[in-house]
């Protein structure tokens, strides 16, 4: 049976992304190396839309912090850095933000 | 204005700018220009499953485009072409009753002339709002 995406909650640093409107996590960027079964290169990213700008600032650039994601059928928890954040604003529309975390390993 | 009920329509009698035409069909419309059901969707993953989707105003209002909202299709049969943007009055009865009588301009209307057939017409009058 599906499960509702609702009532997800996703937060980074301690602190909540507010109306978070997408969110994707994507676990593994590269395949495992040497001899450890799971050391690798790119361990993946988490991709997060929202409408509110907790989180989303030039002073977070670059700072790792521990990821959590709940509700809704998603549990996701970790440490990532904030690669990159994007602020977007267009004619008749509200103001949208999006990030990209990329997992540590 | 009261009409017996059901009233099929005959005895219906158009007159555009003073002139009677023989009409096939009417339409008369009316919709609110001023509705809209544009909205920004800000429903987000932290609300909960039958939750009212979040919904906000856009923050810009529409340019007034001029139109009323209400107009009198017809078509009709004769040679007469009816320019666009002719203004006048437009004035309809059904069955010696006054349905309408208002100030218009032509918004569109089409002549066609084919073989085996009567010349026919079209015209759609914007009215003014009551």
């Amino acid at each position: 049976m599906a499960t509702y995406a609702t009532g997800i909650t996703a937060t980074w640093n301690s602190v909540d992304f507010g109306e978070v409107t997408e969110l994707k996590v994507t676990h593994g960027g590269s395949l495992p190396m040497a001899r450890a079964s799971t050391w690798t290169l790119d361990v993946g990213t988490i991709e997060i839309a929202c409408l509110t700008t907790a989180n989303i600032s030039v002073a977070n650039y670059g700072k790792r912090g521990t990821v959590t994601i709940a509700g809704g059928g998603l549990a996701y928890s970790g440490t990532a850095v904030l690669e990159k954040f994007t602020l977007s604003g267009v004619v008749n529309d509200v103001a949208r933000y999006a990030v990209t975390l990329r997992i540590q390993g | 204005m009261a009409f017996e009920t059901p009233h099929d329509g005959s005895g219906t009698v158009l007159t555009w700018k003073s002139t009677t035409y023989t009409v096939t069909n009417v339409v008369v419309s009316a919709t609110d220009p001023t509705a809209t059901e544009d909205k920004i969707n800000v429903s987000h993953l932290g609300q909960t499953a039958g939750e009212t989707a979040k919904t906000l105003d856009l923050p810009l209002a529409g340019a007034a485009s001029g139109d009323t909202g209400q107009t009198v299709q017809f078509d009709y049969i004769g040679k007469t072409l009816i320019a666009d943007k002719e203004t006048g009055t437009i004035a309809i009865t059904v069955g010696g009753t006054s349905l309408l009588s208002r100030a218009g301009t032509v918004q569109s209307s089409t002549l066609t002339l084919a073989t085996q057939d009567a010349i026919r017409g079209q015209a759609t009058i914007r009215i003014a709002r009551s």
